[in-house]
This record gives structure tokens, C-alpha cells and sequence, in this order.
């Protein structure tokens, strides 16, 4: 039940990693500094988006075997693995929409 | 991670057992069950730390400043009620309209769910009462004295005018001269205090105190909202509480974090601010939300529709919330990429929202409503909240929200939103959980005719105002010329606020009269599914003779012997009280299982003490009696000494009367209270520390030549800062090891290695900042505030393994009264992985050329 719980969390954390590196990524290529090109902002963005939505996706899979798994309607643990699996729907859907502005824009000022 | 055999054998040791109760007595054998948890009498009522005393207060005090807001309101409304209107002056305006909106999201909107948390949570899971319940009352006083900061400012002519928040360079003091802005960032700074220790007391309470056999989805859903709602409070205060220093630091000290010319950066303090502010929308909102889907099933008479959907969208709605803080800064110059990029996240967090929503409306689907006046005001936030959530998505759309951005639309949308998701939920819990307060029902034709007239009233007024703002009205403008399309728009406002208020009004009055003339509610009046309404209200103050074991989501409606019998004769866990103590039962986090009995505070007086102190700090600092500030600082932490020095609990097992289970007290165990509390507050002290980081971050992307030409700090002190820094490590890791060991000397000689580790650790750092001038540039002061925050740090960690060893060598700690030194020992290891951190960047910057 703890691993059910924690289900629920995971993918959401993935989006806020991948958020998070998307923003840094932005922030080093469009700032005064101008850490990098648009070539590897575009590379490094793929790359993490990639990378975050197999994490997404192995949670949704799991969640959903874990749904299946249960005969037993009174435990607990298809209720939380039914969050688990829309929290990563969810968290799947967060990713392609993090990806978007780097995807779409061929550079910071649009 | 101990399990309960091995607590059970902690516990066994007989010697310790004997030696912990002998000589630190403090039962009260004088008094029965009753008296035990009874409020004192009189005056010394204001000592109590009961949850039901503290969170009425905080409820009465909230609704006080939601009046007060509202007046502010009122008088603003009535300015704009004509063109060039000179009712008010503009000074004046600008001030009410700052205050309006400092009181009503900081001292009404999270202190009034504070309120209903605090209260409601250990009568929903099942417990007698919060597992801190000193640090609740701590944190109501120093609600209560910010406030009164924040207040008082009227009296000195210095209200603060700056908005509610508070933007730089306005607020600096070369804008804003004299002490209003002071007035506002010392203030709100301490009634935040409130709202931290109230998200460490949810997240303990919530997670560590359930009832037996209350698995995570066999709570209440109110419980998975708060619980996400503390988390949520816990990250996202920092940033507002790092920005506020930091601004505060500017005016008084003259340090330049947003300074230009200096190299600082106005939109650091927006980017902070923000990092709070879109979080807050949803801090506020997630709550009110929960008491619906509490609501909303009693009164259709099914369970709620989807509740892993609703768990779901509760869990991403509280992580997406936080990537949205930009949409406040659009019109502010930022790359085209990053606008994209939170108009992108603004828009998904629609997604959860409206999974929530539908399973609201799925449930009202399900079977015939009953039209309470509750229900009446459910419905109104349906009909309001999706209207704001709507012109929410337009919003977030960028070339919308460049043209109607700080127009009257936007003030439309907030209101739809805040007053939609929160106020017209808050008056359905108001009259829904009031007769649990007051032990009689409110006037249904009453609560009907306040509810039409908020409504009406309500729509009117902000409804009118969308079109006010697609006219071209800005906000926040004082008068406006006649006859340009914006005249009778604003007298509809303003009548609309008028009727809004009558509603409000009505409310008042029904609150008066029913206590009074209302109809006794008797057990359970609105056949509600949840514990709280297992005792005939006003319950006992003990909340639950004997906890009963819970087998289902709604224990009211599906286990029959709850409510066949007189509640008080219901078997559960804890029915006898041996040790003529506060109890109640503590719980794994996720199964629910009892592990634990808590041991829980009796009245006091450090909680009041301690918060009088830190408002004599932060008063003395407003009126820059510094002196004084020593005082304060030492009153606080007399009642913080007084306050942890009471002798331990732990190293005894009782019988807790259910299930043949026999459990320890206060359980040396990494799923304790306690230490999931400390959980918690290490969150919000890595929140504070990442907010410091990503200031300085921020500054050295976007302001390169200042940041090169800033002085580094000396490599040989940081490179020992790391040494000493890694040694507290170790020490502080040995120290929550040998929390479960029984050997005193050892550990108290560990307390005091530690203690010179750390002392070692800051003194290095400081050396090694002693070179850069913090007055050069805003990459420097932030620097030294690192140092800063870290030093508070070490202080903090000093004091307590200082005091931990003095307790072993006075002999008020027994072998097996380990939890001291568990949390010490993992509060020193988040100390000193941040200096480590400050350490390693300190290093980096020294030798980087």
C-alpha cells in the first residue's frame, strides 16, 4: 500500500523535475548570460521530455496492472492505484505541455 | 525504521519504565477523565491548547478580518461609485485597497482554513486532539499579533499603499518613505509563522493520528486536501518569507537585492513573490474545495463519485499550481519561450480542476439533492468558481492577458475565483459545521435570504466588472472621467457590493440570534457520514470517550455500532486513563494501524509566551528599538526552553484496551509524530534554503557584469566550512543512531561534539565571507544572506544539542527517551547538507576567476 501511495506521487514529481529543467534550460538560453544555443536548448529539451514521459508511462503501465491485479474490491489498493493512474495521465499530459514552447518557438524571442 | 515489536522492547526495560514515571510526573491523579480534558476556567482560558479552543479562535479572529476587508471594500466601492469622485483621496485609496487585499488573503483567507483544519482534523480521523497542539496555539498568537502589526499601521498614518503585493521599486524605500511598507512586510512576515507551523501541525496530525484501521483511503476527503494543502503551504511560504526579509533588509539596511544600479532586479522580488502568490490561489481554494466534496455526498445522500479521481486531481492540482507563478509577470518583458512556457502549464492545470469538478457534479447526479442552505451555497461556488476558472484559461492565454491585463477584467476573474472557490464554500461550511460549534441550527429562511442576496449581490457586482475591464478601466486607479462607457458599470458595482454585504449581514445576525432562538441540533443533525458529528454537538472536549475502530469511508453510514448506542459508550482504543493524562492514539502514516499512544500537552502558558516574544522582536525592529529586539528574542526563547525541557514520555508501554494491542508512549520511531513533524519542518527550511538559491541563481544569469565584478570569498574557510560541515554531518547521522541506544554519556558527549562541528561550520563560513562587501552589488548580499540564513541555522542546531546535553546531565533524560536526539539528529543532517551546500558554492565562486 506504501508502493500505491507513493504511485500517486511519482509521475507528479516526474513533471515537476521536468518543469523545472525545462524553465532552467529556457533561463540559461534566453538571459543575459546566454549559457547555450537554441541547437542544444531544443537537443537537451528533447532529450529530458523523452526521458520524463518514459517515467510517466512506466507509472501509468504499473498503475494499471496494479488496478487489474486486485480481486478483491474491499482492499485499499484499487482506489489509490486508480489515482496512481490518473495522476500519470495527468503528469503525462504536464510533460507535452513543458515541451511545448521548446518544441514550437525556433528561439527565446519567439 | 523501528516496528512495534521493537518499540515494545524498548519499552520492557523495567528500570527505564519505573525511572521515566517516577521522577517526571506529569499526570494529574487529582483529576478524572472529564476534568483532564476540560477548558481552564476564566481568564486562564487563554491558556488552553486544545484544538477546539485554538481553531474557534482562529476562525472568530479570520471572520473579524474578512469584516474589517470588507469595509475597506465597501469604502472603495464607494469611491468609484462616480466619475471624479473625491470621497476619498488618492493616499487614502491606495491604502484601502492594499489593505483590502492584505487582509483578505492573509489574514482571512488562510487563517480561516487554518481555523476549520485545526478544529476539524482530529474529529474527522478519529483523535483527541492535534499531535501539537502548543504549536497551533504558538502559531494563533502569532497570527493574532501580526495581525494587530499589519492593523495598527492605520494608527501611525502609515497604512501601507503599495498593493498586496508589495512590488519593488515601489516599496523600496526610496519610493515609499516612512514605515508603511515596514508595517506590512514585519507583520504578514509573523502571521506567516501561523501558517507554517500550522502545515507542519496538519501534515503530523493528519498522517500520524488517524483512528485505528483509518487506511489513507478510508479518510475523509477533506483529509487528502489538507493534507496536500499543508504540503503546498510548506513550499511555497518560503519564497514569500525569503522575499519579505530580503525587502526588509533593503529598507532598513540599505542591502541592494533589488536595486538596479547595484545590480539587483526588481523582477527577483516578483518572480519570489509569485512563487507564493499562484500557489496561494490554490492554497485557499483546495481547502474550501474539500469541505465541498465533504458536503456534497450528505446532502445527495450517496458517497462521492470517483474518489481516486478526486485523489488524483488533488495530488497534480497541488504540484501544477506551482508552475504557473509567471502568468502574474506576462506583461513584464520575459522571453517569448518562458511566456509559452507557463501559459502552457496555466493552461493544464485546468485538467485536474475539472476532473474534480465533474466528479462534484457526477455526485450531485447520483441521487436527489436536498436543498439546504448549505447546498444552496455549494451550488452558488459551482456557478461562480467555473465562471473563473474559465476567464482563468482566457488569461492564460498571453495575447489576451497582454490586452486585458491590469484592468478591471483581471479583477473580475480573481474575485470569480477567490470568492467563488472560497468564500461561498467557507459560508457553506459556516453553516454547516456552526451547529457543531454552538450545539444548535441555524434559521434555514435566513440562511436562504443571505445566501440570494451574496449571490445577486456578488454577480452584479464583479460580473459588471469584466465588461468594465474589456472598456479599458485599469485597476487600482483612484477616479476615472464621465462619460467614456465606464459610469454606470461602476454604480452597478458598487450596488452589487452593497447587496453583497446585506447578504453578509444577514449571516451576522442569524449567527446572533441562533444562539439564542436556534433549534438544539441534536447527534448528527444533517445525517452526515464523517466522526465529527458522532457526538451530539457541542461534543465533549475530548472529542471520543473511546477511539473507535473505522472500517469504512463513511463510518456514520456503514458501521451500524457507532451509532446505535450513546456515543460515550461506543468500545474503542484508550477508554482508560491510567496515567491521568492527555491521549490519543498514533498511527502508521499509511495503513493506520496504531503503533503509538501520544502523550499531548496540558494547558500552558509558553505557546503564549513564546509568541509574545517574537512580537516584541518584530515590533521592536518596525520601530527600530533594537534593544528591545534583544529582549523580545530572549522572552522567545525562555518560553521555547520552558516549552522543550518538560521531562520525556517515552520508554513505557500501556495497554491501549483494543485488540489486546499493549503500545509504547511516545515511540522512538522514524513513523512517530514527531518525527514527521520534523519532516515537515525540514521541507520549509530546504524551501527557504532553495529560495536563497535561486536568487542567487537568478542574479548571476540575468546580471552578469555586476556578478563578475562582485569580490569572492576566500576559498581556505570555505574549503573548512566543508571539512567542519562534513563532520556535523557524521556527527548528527551517530546521533540518530544512538537515539535508540541506552548509553547517556556517549550521546550527550555526541551533543556536544556536534554542537562544536557546527559552531566550527558557521565561523568558516563567516570567515570566508568576510572580504565581500555586501552594500557592493545584490550578488554579494545575497551571499552573505545565505550566510545568514545558514548561521540561523547552525544557531538553531547549537541551542538544541547544547540543551539535549545539559537535559542528560541534569538527569531529566532516561535511557530509552531517545526521541530527542532522533530529532536532533536529523535536523543537524539537513543543517549541515545546506552549509555543505553554501559551502561548495562559496568554494566554487572563490576559485572561479
Amino acid at each position: 500500500m506504501t508502493r500505491a501511495s507513493l504511485a500517486i506521487v511519482g509521475p507528479v514529481l516526474i513533471w515537476a523535475v521536468h518543469f523545472s529543467a525545462v524553465y532552467a534550460l529556457i533561463s540559461a538560453a534566453c538571459a543575459p548570460r546566454d549559457l547555450m544555443g537554441a541547437g542544444t536548448l531544443t537537443a537537451t529539451g528533447a532529450v529530458l521530455t523523452g526521458l520524463a514521459a518514459i517515467g510517466c508511462v512506466f507509472f501509468l503501465i504499473a498503475a494499471r496492472r496494479d488496478r487489474d491485479g486486485h480481486q478483491d474490491r474491499r482492499w485499499d489498493a484499487p482506489t489509490l492505484s486508480q489515482a496512481a493512474w490518473w495522476s500519470a495521465v495527468i503528469s503525462l499530459l504536464g510533460v507535452f505541455a513543458n515541451a511545448w514552447p521548446i518544441a514550437v518557438l525556433p528561439g527565446c524571442t519567439g | 525504521m523501528t516496528d512495534i515489536t521493537s518499540d515494545t522492547d524498548v519499552g520492557s526495560a523495567p528500570k527505564a519504565q519505573g525511572t521515566a514515571y517516577d521522577l517526571s510526573p506529569k499526570g494529574e491523579p487529582s483529576k478524572d477523565f472529564e476534568a483532564i480534558w476540560a477548558t481552564p476556567p476564566g481568564w486562564r482560558v487563554i491558556t488552553s491548547v486544545s484544538h477546539r479552543v485554538v481553531g474557534k479562535r482562529f476562525l472568530i479572529t479570520g471572520f473579524i478580518f474578512f469584516l474589517i476587508a470588507g469595509l475597506f471594500a465597501l469604502l472603495v466601492r464607494l469611491q468609484l461609485l462616480v466619475p471624479e469622485n473625491t470621497f476619498l483621496d488618492s493616499e487614502t485609496y491606495n491604502q484601502l485597497f492594499t489593505m483590502h487585499g492584505t487582509i483578505m488573503m492573509f489574514l482571512f483567507a488562510i487563517p480561516m482554513l487554518e481555523g476549520f483544519a485545526v478544529y476539524l482534523i482530529p474529529l474527522m480521523i478519529g483523535a483527541r486532539d492535534l499531535v501539537f497542539p502548543r504549536l497551533g496555539a504558538f502559531g494563533y498568537w502569532c497570527y493574532l499579533f501580526g495581525g494587530i502589526i499589519v492593523l495598527s499601521s492605520f494608527l501611525f498614518d502609515a497604512a501601507p499603499m503599495g498593493g498586496w503585493f508589495m512590488y519593488v521599486p515601489l516599496s523600496t524605500s526610496v519610493y515609499t518613505e516612512g514605515m508603511s511598507a515596514d508595517f506590512w512586510l514585519i507583520g504578514i512576515t509573523l502571521a506567516e509563522i501561523a501558517s507554517v507551523t500550522a502545515a507542519v501541525e496538519i501534515i503530523a496530525a493528519i498522517l500520524c493520528s488517524r483512528a485505528p484501521g483509518m487506511t489513507l483511503t478510508k479518510m475523509p476527503i477533506l483529509m487528502w486536501y489538507l493534507l496536500a494543502t499543508a504540503f503546498m503551504i510548506a513550499v511555497a511560504f518560503p519564497p514569500l518569507i525569503i522575499g519579505s526579509i530580503l525587502l526588509e533588509a533593503e529598507r532598513l539596511l540599505g542591502l541592494p537585492f533589488f536595486d538596479i544600479a547595484r545590480g539587483g532586479d526588481p523582477l527577483l522580488w516578483q518572480h519570489l513573490f509569485w512563487l507564493f502568490g499562484h500557489p496561494e490561489v490554490y492554497i485557499i481554494f483546495l481547502p474550501a474545495a474539500g469541505m465541498v466534496a465533504t458536503m456534497l455526498p450528505v446532502f445527495v445522500g450517496k458517497p462521492l463519485f470517483g474518489y481516486g479521481f478526486v485523489v488524483a486531481a488533488i495530488v497534480t492540482m497541488a504540484f501544477l499550481s506551482f508552475g504557473l507563478w509567471a502568468h502574474h509577470m506576462f506583461a513584464t518583458g520575459l522571453p517569448e519561450m518562458s511566456l509559452t512556457l507557463f501559459s502552457a502549464a496555466s493552461t493544464m492545470v485546468a485538467v485536474p480542476t475539472g476532473v474534480q469538478i465533474f466528479c462534484f457534479i457526477a455526485t450531485l447526479s447520483l441521487g436527489r439533492p436536498r436543498l439546504t442552505v448549505p447546498m444552496m451555497f455549494i451550488l452558488g461556488f459551482l456557478c461562480i468558481f467555473v465562471l473563473g476558472g474559465l476567464t482563468g484559461v482566457m488569461l492564460a492565454s498571453v495575447p489576451f492577458n497582454l490586452q486585458a491585463h491590469d484592468s478591471y477584467f483581471v479583477v473580475a476573474h480573481l474575485h470569480y475565483v477567490l470568492i467563488g472557490g472560497f468564500v461561498f464554500p467557507m459560508f457553506a461550511a459556516l453553516y454547516y459545521w456552526i451547529p457543531h460549534f454552538t450545539g444548535r441550527m441555524m434559521s434555514k429562511t435566513l440562511g436562504k435570504w443571505a445566501f440570494w442576496l451574496m449571490f445577486a449581490g456578488f454577480n452584479l457586482a464583479f460580473f459588471m466588472m469584466h465588461l468594465t475591464g474589456m472598456r479599458g478601466m485599469p485597476r487600482r486607479i483612484a477616479s476615472y472621467p464621465a462619460d467614456i462607457g465606464w459610469d454606470r458599470l461602476n454604480m452597478l458595482s458598487t450596488l452589487g457590493a452593497f447587496i453583497l454585504a446585506a447578504g453578509i449581514g444577514v449571516f451576522i445576525w442569524d449567527v446572533v440570534r441562533h444562539r439564542r432562538k436556534g433549534r438544539p441540533a441534536g447527534r448528527n443533525p444533517w445525517g452526515a457520514a464523517t466522526l465529527e458529528w458522532l457526538y451530539a454537538p457541542s461534543a465533549p472536549g475530548y472529542n471520543f470517550r473511546a477511539i473507535p475502530r473505522v472500517t469504512s469511508r463513511e463510518p456514520l453510514w456503514d458501521q451500524p455500532d457507532l451509532m446505535d448506542r450513546p456515543a460515550a459508550e461506543i468500545d474503542g482504543a484508550l477508554r482508560r486513563c491510567p496515567d491521568h493524562r492527555r491521549e490519543t492514539i498514533g498511527c502508521d502514516p499509511v495503513s493506520g494501524e496504531p503503533i503509538q499512544i501520544l502523550r499531548l500537552p496540558h494547558p500552558t502558558w509558553f505557546p503564549l509566551l513564546s509568541a509574545s516574544g517574537m512580537a516584541l522582536l518584530f515590533a521592536a525592529t518596525l520601530a527600530g528599538v533594537y534593544w528591545l529586539c534583544a529582549v523580545g528574542a530572549l522572552i522567545a526563547l525562555i518560553g521555547v526552553t520552558g516549552w522543550v525541557w518538560e521531562p520525556s514520555d517515552s520508554g513505557v508501554t500501556r495497554d491501549i484496551g483494543l485488540d489486546g494491542l499493549r503500545l509504547p508512549v511516545n515511540a522512538v520511531d522514524k513513523r512517530s509524530h514527531l518525527y514527521v513533524g520534523l519532516i515537515g519542518t525540514n521541507l520549509i527550511l530546504w524551501a527557504l534554503f532553495f529560495s536563497l538559491l535561486f536568487a542567487g541563481l537568478y542574479l548571476w544569469n540575468t546580471q552578469p557584469v555586476f556578478t563578475e565584478g562582485t569580490a569572492r570569498p576566500v576559498e581556505v574557510f570555505a574549503l573548512l566550512a566543508l571539512v567542519s560541515g562534513a563532520v556535523a554531518f557524521v556527527i548528527s547521522w551517530m546521533t540518530a543512531r544512538m537515539a535508540v541506544r541506552a548509553n547517556l554519556r556517549i550521546s550527550a558527549g555526541l551533543n556536544v561534539f556536534l554542537a562544536v562541528a557546527l559552531t566550527a561550520t558557521g565561523l568558516s563560513l563567516g570567515c570566508a565571507l568576510l572580504p565581500i562587501d555586501p552594500w557592493s552589488t545584490a550578488f554579494a548580499a545575497v551571499g552573505w544572506a545565505m550566510g545568514a540564513f545558514v548561521g540561523a541555522l547552525i544557531g538553531v542546531g547549537v541551542y538544541w544539542s547544547l540543551l539535549n546535553a545539559l537535559r542528560k546531565a541534569v538527569g531529566a533524560v532516561h535511557p530509552s527517551q531517545g526521541l530527542p536526539d532522533m530529532l536532533l539528529g536529523s535536523f543537524g543532517k539537513a543543517a549541515a547538507t545546506m552549509a555543505l551546500g553554501t559551502a561548495a558554492v562559496f568554494f566554487l565562486a572563490g576559485i572561479a576567476t
